[in-house]
Formats: structure tokens, sequence, C-alpha cells
């Protein structure tokens, strides 16, 4: 104990030397990338098939030969249900499914939800099946590192990594608006759309639903806003949507997507003084004004007009008595077409609304978004 | 006091020592420098300007932003991560750098979340970084609607990971026979840019990059729409000098020679005559030439042929009248070989050497003029504004 400083210096020089030294030494199958990838694998699969001729693949685009195309996705369930996507697998036929293991099955088109932009298929065959394990996509946070998984026409199972950008209220490629939307860096193409977006820990958070890339692509407009494209702009339907209404189709029910005809913008600050704004209101970044109006929809019904603006809404339970649920105020569309997607079948809403500078209420149920429903409304 | 007593301690003080360990998840930093990201709001009807994203550097407001964000907008408005919205006002610019400070002007003072800014130097290739801003903009959103949909594009908060591609890289737009900011006058000052692969779109502009640590360590600048993995940010440095260059003189301040290296004079006259709107001129929107001037000065900026061109020795292309190159005898044709005794690598570098040096300060060039060498001392001025400060000058 007389001389502890040198002794003391010296180690610890030694203790950082050999720590910058040797690096630990990991072994390239024990990342935790490859350990995810390896457990999800087993659930991955290929879905084949014939396009139908004549089919719309996308908005104004007319597919006219048939051609043999597919997509990802995975399995669900023990009986072998598996999950892809609607967009992709919609004008299919003769559908082959290949599992990472080799296997080969037919597959039939047991539902099919045009605005969630899912479908959901039957193995024909027997099993074993391994379905996959779901995560909390509502824990995920933004930073989080996240795979996008594929198996495109059963060449090989691929995953291109990224992270969650973040989790936001989005309108699918279908005009329909999934609240907590999955937004990715991790790159999707053609052939792992459908296919599971999982965390590191192997559990599968969302699938592949679309990309800003695809959706530009498939749009006819010029082509210099092609070249000025968003890269890796990408969406997933969080996985929670999927469990939610998982056990009720497999039961035979129909999934509930609620509309109320109308689509709705921003208002500018002129406009505030234009509908006449009550004074109070107006340097408050409140309030959404009708665009369109679908008159099938439950709120053209009850007299909602263009022009109109809708400040905030009542939505009310379905139950007897009426309770409401919440109470809320539309700082922007997106807020108005999350309020709605979010309502449960017969839950009624009042909206609080300026028409002429007057006041009033409109109280309507939400339906079922019909297939021809006016493009944009929600 | 026994042995091992010791080793224990060394053993915890060894563990405190190591370099800083690199979080191998980013989502902890991510929270804390996103509550710092803000948002530039283009109010509707507004078409000149594009939206951009910049980041909160200081308790009472100050913003870091692109110039080509804040050009070209009358009202600033700021979208914090709150969602609040606060008007804001241009404190000082400098279009050859491409940056903005910005200060939130909120109806009463109040202290804001802010980053912790870096220190650009120690960046290296194959560092680990993010960017967070807002990409997408309204322009866009307008082409975006099949059957006049409108759609809200910008996608505020949006977290985006790569790494670090390239340091130091020169991102000088050559085509001078485009737009504004495809002359030589625009982005001549970047000469030692950050490259990443961290994803960054339109609307992105101006928003923090980060390391994993939560430092900001650039500014994104340009996002190449054409080529992925070369996504562009300015030095965090550089911003922090124009920052302190505005807050106690009022303007960025830069060393300056007068010496054209990277085009003449004539050709720089010629090019500033081709000012005419450039991106978001009319409705925001640009046209097919300008798509094809960014698509061309994209293929320069990376092509090697083009590159080759600026590698050591620079011959002078042309000297400002009255600039202290000229007063110092210098000409167009001389070869410079080297500055204050020490060689350079390329143009880039060139321009780099002089930007370090102060106004007022002494610099000796050794030049080749024809046979003959000789050593010229050049006393450096502060760098003019427009025009003669412009076009690729040292």
């Amino acid at each position: 104990m007389k001389k502890p400083f040198p002794i003391l210096g010296a180690l610890l020089l030694l203790s950082v030397a050999n720590a910058e030294q040797t690096p630990k030494k990991l072994d390239p199958k024990n990342f935790p990338y490859v350990q995810a990838i390896q457990k999800v694998a087993p659930a991955v699969v290929s879905v084949e098939g014939l396009t139908t001729p004549g089919a719309v693949v996308a908005p104004g685009v007319v597919q006219r030969l048939q051609l043999q195309t597919g997509a990802s996705g995975f399995i669900v369930t023990k009986q072998g249900h598996i999950i892809t996507t609607y967009e992709i697998t919609k004008a299919l036929k003769d559908i082959q499914v290949t599992l990472t293991d080799g296997r080969r099955f037919k597959a039939q088109k047991v539902y099919e939800d045009r605005w969630n932009n899912f479908s959901i298929l039957q193995l024909e065959g027997k099993g074993p099946f391994t379905p996959v394990t779901f995560g909390d996509a509502q824990a995920l946070r933004p930073g989080e590192s996240v795979l996008a998984v594929g198996f495109p026409l059963a060449e090989g199972l691929t995953a291109t990594a990224g992270v969650v950008s973040s989790l936001r209220n989005f309108y699918l490629l279908t005009d329909y608006m999934v609240p907590y939307a999955i937004q990715t860096d991790a790159t999707y193409y053609s052939f792992n759309l459908g296919g599971p977006l999982i965390n590191t820990r192997g559990e599968v958070v969302g699938m592949n639903t679309f990309s800003a890339e695809s959706y530009l692509f498939f749009l006819p407009v010029i082509s210099e806003q092609i070249l000025r494209q968003m890269q890796n702009v990408n969406f997933a339907l969080p996985a929670n949507i999927i469990q939610e209404y998982l056990p009720g189709i497999l039961a035979g029910e129909k999934v509930f997507h609620p509309w109320s005809g109308i689509h709705v913008v921003e208002v500018s600050q002129f406009l505030r003084y234009y509908v006449g704004f009550p004074p109070e209101w107006i340097d408050r970044d409140v309030g959404v004004i009708v665009d369109n109006v679908d008159a099938k929809g439950p709120a053209g019904k009850k007299g909602v007009q263009l022009g109109d603006v809708i400040l905030g809404a009542k939505v009310y339970l379905a139950t007897g008595e009426r309770t409401l649920k919440e109470e809320l105020v539309f700082r922007s569309p997106v807020d108005y077409a999350a309020t709605i997607a979010k309502m449960k079948k017969g839950e009624r809403i009042r909206l609080s609304i300026i028409r002429g500078g007057k006041p009033m209420e409109v109280e309507f149920e939400p339906f079922e978004k019909p297939p021809d429903a006016f493009p944009g409304t929600v | 006091m026994r042995p091992f007593y010791w080793l224990a301690l060394v053993t915890i003080l060894g563990a405190i020592l190591l370099p800083r360990e690199i979080p191998p998840e980013l989502y902890p930093v991510v929270e804390t420098s996103k509550a710092a990201t803000v948002r530039f709001v283009v109010p509707l009807g507004e078409f000149g300007a594009s939206g951009g994203s910049g980041s909160i550097v200081s308790p009472d407001g100050y913003v870091f932003t692109n110039f080509h964000v804040t050009s070209g907008v009358r009202n600033l408005m700021i979208n914090l991560d709150s969602g609040e919205e606060i008007p804001a006002r241009i404190v000082g610019s400098n279009d050859k750098v491409d940056f903005s400070l910005v200060k939130l002007t909120p109806p009463e003072p109040r202290v804001f979340p802010y980053v912790k800014l870096g220190n650009s130097d120690l960046v290296k290739k194959m560092d680990r970084v993010y960017a967070i801003g807002a990409p997408g903009d309204r322009s866009a959103s307008v082409l975006f609607s099949p059957g006049r949909v409108y759609r809200e594009w910008q996608l505020v908060n949006t977290v985006t990971a790569g790494s670090v591609v390239d340091v130091h890289l020169p991102f000088t737009i050559l085509n001078p026979e485009y737009g504004r900011e495809m002359s030589p006058d625009y982005g001549k000052e970047l000469s030692a840019m950050i490259a990443t692969s961290a994803t960054i779109n339109a609307g992105n502009s101006g928003g923090p990059l980060f390391n994993f640590l939560g430092e900001q360590i650039g500014v994104n600048s340009w996002g190449a729409s054409i080529f992925e993995a070369s996504h562009i940010a300015m030095p965090i440095n550089d911003a922090k000098k124009s920052y302190e260059d505005i807050l106690s003189a009022g303007r960025v301040i830069y060393p300056w020679a007068g010496i054209y290296i990277f085009w003449s004079s004539a050709r720089r006259k010629g090019a500033t005559n081709l000012q005419t709107g450039g991106w978001g001129g009319r409705l925001g929107i640009p046209s097919a030439q300008e798509i094809l001037a960014e698509y061309v000065a994209t293929s320069i900026k990376m092509g090697l042929r083009e590159y080759q061109k600026f590698l050591y020795p620079s011959e002078i292309k042309g000297v400002w009248p009255e600039s202290p190159a000229e007063k110092a005898g210098l000409a167009p044709g001389d070869v410079i070989l080297s500055v204050n005794g020490e060689k350079y690598r390329d143009a880039f570098e060139l321009v780099r050497k002089i930007r370090a040096k102060k106004v007022g300060e002494p610099v000796e060039f050794l030049i080749k003029r024809g046979k003959f060498q000789a050593l010229v001392t050049v006393i450096l001025e502060e760098q003019p504004q427009s025009p003669a400060g412009a076009g690729g000058t040292l």
C-alpha cells in the first residue's frame, strides 16, 4: 500500500487497452436479425397465381394479358389460414402457395377485405402448419428496428431492414383510413408485399401493405413526378387489426368498415372568414371543410352539405341509453377520418357544424362502406 | 488494503473510461430528438414554397434549417412536435451555404426542448445515423390526387435510419445552364457534405441528422431521389459557424481571396442571367427541364470523369477585379501548387483550406506561371455578398 497510484494507473491502462484490442467475438448466426428471421421463416409463404385478364390492377390500369405473378404471405392459424395482400391477390386465380420448407399447396380465398387491403386464404392439404407469433404493434416506438420479410415467387426468403418511422393514422392505397398504421423505411418491393413486418424478437407486428413509390407508379400522372417520387415511405397494416378481426372472420362474420360518405379538407385562414367562423374560433387551428358528399352516405342522407365546416364531434356508444364515448375537435382531415375509422358498429356520431355562419348539429350512424363509394370519401 | 479491492476499482473505472458504447437500438434517443424537431408549415395558397423541417438548437427557440426551405415564404409558421403552431421570423440566412437561422416568436416567452449539437469533424464513414423530418409537400399532394382527392402528404416526425456513406463529399452542382439552384451561384460552398443512406425525401430539408448518441451532426439538405443511399447533409460545424456569425455580426462571414477556381467569371456572369424562378417558381412544381437538370447535376456530382478536372493542381480560372488576389498580382492561368506550404488533394480541399482561415489573415500561395514559380502572399478579406463573392470563388 505504498504506491497504489502507479499500479492503479498501469492496470487502468491495461484494462482500457485490452478492451480496445479484443472486440467481442460475434457469431453471425446469433445476430438478433438472423434469429428473428429464422423464427418467422416456417410461417412465411409465397402466393402465386395467374392473373385474370381484364382485371383492374390499379386505379386506371387494366391488365389485359394473363400473367403469372404473386406476393408473399404468412400463416396465422394451425388449420392453415394464411393472410396476404388483397391488392395483388384480388386478380389471381389457381393460387399456389409455397412454404419455405418446399411444400406446395393449393389455396382457396376465404375472405377478402378490400378496404383494409388483406385477403385470407385457406391451404388445401394436411399440416402441420406453424403460425406466426403476433407482437404488440401499439407498443412500437419510432426508431425501433423492424424487418420486412418476403418469399418472392418461392425463390428464397428475403428480408430488408429498417426502423419504425412513425405510427400514424393513414390512408391505405385503397382509400381507407387505418388508425396507427406503421410507417417504416425498410424497403418494399413488389413481392414482399403481403409478407410480415417483424420486430427483432421475430414477432409479427404488421403486414407489408404499400409503399409511396408504388403508389405513385400506378397513378396516371406525368412522368416527371415519378422522378420526384418519395423513397422508403412504406406502410404496414398493424398486427392488432389482423388479430382483432381474425377470430370473427374465421367464425363467418364480416368486418365492419365505418363510412360517413363525406370527404373533408383543411380550412385555410381565408376560408375561415369566408364561411363565417365564430370570432373565438377564428385563430384556433380547428375545423375541417366538407369538400365532397356522397349522397348515398349516412351524412349525405342527414343533410350534410358541401362547404359545411365541421369543428368537432361527440361519439355515442352503441348501447341502449345514450352514453358519451368521446368528445373531440378536428384539427386536420386525418383527425376526422381516424375518428370515423375507429367507430364500432351501431355507434352514433354527432357533428358540430357551421353552415352560413350559424352553428348546427347533425347526428348519424356510419354504415358499411360500399365498394362504389365516391373516391376519397371516408 | 487488499489488492483485489484495487482490482475491483480498476475494473469499474475501466468500464467507465471505455469508449462510449453505441446503443444497438435507437428508440430511446429518438424520443428526445423528436421533441426538438419542427416542421415548417406551408400556408394553403402559398405556392412559392415547399414544406421543410428544422431543429430547435437553443431553449429560447433558435431553429436551424436550410435556406431553400425559408426562401419565398412570407409568413413563417412552425409546427412543434406537440402539434402547436408558432409564428417565427428569419434572423439571418446564407444562400451560399444553404443555411437559415430562424427564431420562434411565441406570444409569451417560454422554454423549448432543444437538440444537443455534436461535432461533425468526428463523423466517420460507416457511423450509424438517423434523420427526422416531415417528408412530402403540398405541391406533391396536389398531383397525388386521383379524382381531386386531396391528401395530407407531410408525414411529420418520420424517422429514417442508415449509415454515413461519405464525409467531405464535394457537393457542387456544376451545370450552369439551368435554373437558379442549378447555377454555380448555388451550392458552391457545399464542398464538404456528409452523404448518408438514411432516406431524405423532399420535405426532410432542413431537418436534423443525428448520430446514435442523439447528437445532431448534420442538416439534411438534398435527397438525391434517383440514387438511393446518396442523401446529402450539411455538417453541423458549418451550421454552428453560421449561427455564431449571425448572432455576433448579423451575417455569415467567410474569408475570400477573389479567385475563381471552378469557372471563369465571364461564364459565371452569363449564368446569373439564367436566374429564372427555379424550383417552386410557378406552382411549386418543377418543370421537365428542372428535373432533367437535377438528374444531370446529380450524375455529374457522382461522376469520376468530372471530378478528375478538379484534382491537384488547380488552375486559376479568373480573378475578381480589386479583390485581394488581384492586389497581390495573381492572374488567370496561374497554377496553385501549395497553400502555406501544404499541398492539397483537389480544388474542394483547397476551398476548405481557405475557408478555415480568418479574415485579415495572410495566406502564402506557391504559384506556377509558365516556367516560373513564385510565392505570393494574399491578405484575405471578407467574402462580399453577391455578385462578387459568388460562384466557386475562394
